[in-house]
């Protein structure tokens, strides 16, 4: 039963893969719109997923998050440039940071805290090589959660303890894109990043008050990003990217952005 | 032959370990300034016969042989961290392969090492170099030859110590059931203050004293003698010999920090933490507000070398309010100490003095086996938390015990409780030092377990002290 189960997940899943990867090959193939003739500004619309390791103090956990974005492209600046801000929200979870400096320890395993997330990147298209172009990317992205309050429950007065996270990223490196084939653009990105945040926890218990904020740090320093820009149509690009962490806590991520241009 | 021996030792268990000690100090107080009488009074049974209480002294542990107490455990304190191990993994694969087929298979995923488990046919993979455990157990999960793949857990073995007499000790840790204590009433499972999990998160330093203002301390106790920082100072006789000729001084400094997984004798609460001993009551029982007045302020100025007082253990009282020994209190209180008293043993509304000084002390009540407040405790507005004071395990003067018999008693009284909560305070304070007395004290009185009515009560203050959920990391969830 188990077993059977199982094959017909495979074959879901299976179908699924093939509906996508037909579509967006179908959809490269038959419209054939090249990277240059597509309009200056694109607006876009942005989803993904990551985990990243993350540490303070003598202790390591993983920071998993949910964004989603709208995002505001002008392409080919100087034809060279690509600049683009976005902006949306954020859905982190931090669970596992321990609190271990108010009067009672709080270990967090609240789940997601709602945030504004927004940021700006550049790429630069430097040095055309064949079928390649190699350039530079830039990309600084920053989230401001929103306070949330949980109840202390199980203590016998009453209890909240507020959080309010906030985190940035700035990661810089090298791009590559493949530029040989008609209506889709392989691309690679290795880049350093630098994360850094702080997640401040206050804490009431009646009268008994405290406070702490924690710093955090990405555990990894680099970001590989491997993606696919496939132009549907003129005006539509749609860009499907994976990204890993590598280092002590590897860390990974996807995610698929939509592009209107305009 | 070794349940031969149990049952004898047990048959004779009931009647050596017999009684008790139940009493307290109390003070009663003819209203004069620094001139105020401290009276010893009985704690449960409110007799007042010095003969009586000779009488309880003889009858005490019987000794056990050490030869047949097995050390429970070694203490394996264990903060919070890691769940499971960032290295290993375990792994299953399907019954139909072949060792050397499913070994191949682990071969791929470049192990640092694997081996396997027999019977069970479970193998414990060390993770390749660059990986996770994560992304190895995601791997392993996806190949159709796997039928587990799950993270290597730690494990947590509660700091249980190993001391020969801590199965008596029920208040640290209470099983429930039929208890080893005179009379062998019937316990409730975990009435007790949690020591065993608090142990986990913090035992305490030796440089934090905890200073105990009661008839002296038998320093040369085996249980003590490692953990009492110098002789003192007596205030009866005026020297620097506080050497305990009566039995309650020894017996709360016991409860507070006897010296911890030594293989023998009893568990002291602020297991790492070191005692001061100051003597304030005289070998009758008797003492006046003035000493306690003058051993107060000696403590708060107390140090040797990076050693300071940060607890002082009052498990006296007196009747009446005094201007002199509330500007004492507030004088340590200033200096960041926590003071902790009892609230006296009269069964009476009325907590006595210092422990009714309520912004600088935690005034402590006194409770059972069965998280019951003791018939003997005072209760007022005053009470703020309460701690096991009945049939109470710890040391007494070696003076004191009769050949044969180990140097331990069970006494009763709220003078057993405040000694639960100075060790509570010293581990409170050894772990987050930048508290102050007045956050400390908090912290204790909010997070105990709700006893008796809901909320806070005259009797049991906010509830039975629970060292654990102090000092354990308190989960923030949905």
């Amino acid at each position: 039963m188990k077993e059977r189960s199982r094959k017909a997940k495979r074959l879901a899943g299976f179908l699924v893969v093939s509906l996508v990867l037909g579509l967006l090959s179908a959809g490269s193939q038959a419209l054939r719109a090249q990277d240059q003739n597509r309009p200056a500004w694109e607006f876009g619309l942005t989803g993904e997923l990551y985990a990243r390791g993350i540490k303070w103090a003598d202790q390591t956990s993983t920071l998993k998050a949910t964004n989603l974005m709208l995002e505001l492209r002008a392409r080919n600046l100087g034809d060279m440039f690509n600049l683009s801000f976005f902006g949306g929200l954020g859905l982190p979870r931090p669970n596992g940071v321990v609190f271990d400096q108010l009067p009672l320890s709080l270990e967090y395993q609240g789940g997601s805290i709602t945030g504004l997330l927004f940021g700006a990147r550049a790429e630069a298209r430097l040095l055309p090589a064949s079928d390649f172009n190699f350039g530079l990317m830039a990309e600084f992205a920053s989230y401001l959660g929103f306070k949330k309050d949980f109840a202390l429950s199980g203590l016998v007065v009453p209890g909240t303890a507020t959080v309010s996270p906030s985190w940035s990223q700035a990661t810089g490196g090298l791009r590559v894109t493949y530029d040989a084939l008609e209506g889709s653009q392989p691309f690679l990105e290795v880049a350093g990043s630098y994360f850094w945040g702080k997640f401040k926890m206050k804490e009431k218990i009646e009268d008994l008050e405290g406070e702490q904020t924690v710093d955090l740090k990405g555990s990894s320093y680099v970001s590989i990003t491997a993606g696919w820009s496939f132009f549907l149509v003129d005006k539509i690009t749609i860009v499907p990217k994976v990204r890993i962490f590598p280092g002590s806590r590897t860390g990974i991520g996807g995610g698929v952005s939509i592009y209107y241009g305009f | 032959m070794a349940t031969t021996n149990l049952k004898k030792k047990y048959r004779i268990l009931p009647v050596a370990i017999s009684i008790l000690l139940a009493l307290a100090l109390v003070i009663t107080t003819t209203q004069s300034g620094a001139q105020n009488k401290l009276k010893d009074r009985l704690a449960a049974s409110g007799q007042k016969s010095s003969g009586r209480l000779e009488e309880a002294l003889k009858s005490r542990l019987n000794p056990a042989p050490p030869a047949r107490i097995k050390a429970i455990s070694q203490p394996v304190g264990q903060p919070a961290g890691p769940k499971y191990s960032s290295e290993k993994v375990l792994v299953k694969f399907k019954p139909e392969l072949t060792t050397q087929s499913t070994e191949n298979i682990l071969r791929a995923y470049q192990p640092r090492d694997f081996k396997l488990i027999p019977r069970i046919n479970v193998y414990v993979v060390k993770i390749g170099e660059g990986t996770t455990v994560e992304e190895t157990l995601a791997a392993l999960k996806n190949n159709p030859d796997v039928l587990y793949a799950g993270p290597d857990y730690k494990l947590r073995l509660a700091a249980q110590p190993n001391d020969q007499l801590f199965r008596y000790q029920y208040a640290l840790y209470n099983p429930g059931g039929t208890l080893q204590i005179p009379g062998s009433p019937t316990g409730k499972s975990r009435a007790d203050i949690k020591a065993t999990g608090a142990w986990d998160f913090a035992k305490g330093d030796p440089n934090l004293l905890i200073a105990v203002l009661d008839s002296g301390i038998d320093y040369t106790h085996p249980d003590l003698a490692s953990k009492v920082i110098s002789t003192g100072r007596d205030f009866i006789n005026d020297d620097n010999d506080a050497m305990d000729d009566h039995w309650h001084g020894t017996h709360v400094a016991g409860i507070i920090a006897a010296a911890t997984n030594n293989t023998e004798g009893i568990a002291g609460v602020a297991w790492d933490c070191r005692l001061l001993p100051g003597k304030i009551i005289s070998a009758e029982g008797e003492g006046d507000y003035s000493d306690l007045i003058e051993a107060l302020i000696w403590a708060a100025d107390y140090s040797s070398g990076q050693a300071k007082v940060g607890v002082i253990n009052m498990s006296v009282g007196g009747d009446q309010p005094d201007q002199a020994l509330r500007a004492a209190l507030e004088y340590a209180f200033n200096k960041g100490i926590v003071l902790v008293a009892a609230t006296g043993n009269d069964g009476l509304a009325g907590v006595l003095y210092p422990a009714a000084y309520d912004e600088f002390c935690l005034a402590v009540s006194a409770s059972d086996y069965n998280d019951a407040v003791a018939d003997f405790s005072n209760s007022g507005p005053e009470v703020d938390v309460t701690a096991p004071g009945v049939w109470v395990l710890s040391t007494i003067p070696l003076a004191m015990t009769e050949p044969g018999y180990l140097p331990y008693a069970f006494a009763s009284g709220t003078s057993m409780a405040a000694p639960h909560v100075a060790g509570f305070a010293a581990l409170v304070k050894a772990s987050k030092p930048w508290l102050s007395p007045g956050d400390i004290m908090k912290l204790i009185k909010y997070t105990p377990d709700d006893i008796e009515t809901a909320g806070r009560d005259d009797y049991a203050g906010y509830g039975r002290i629970n060292t654990e959920r102090a000092l354990s990391p308190f989960k923030i969830v949905k």
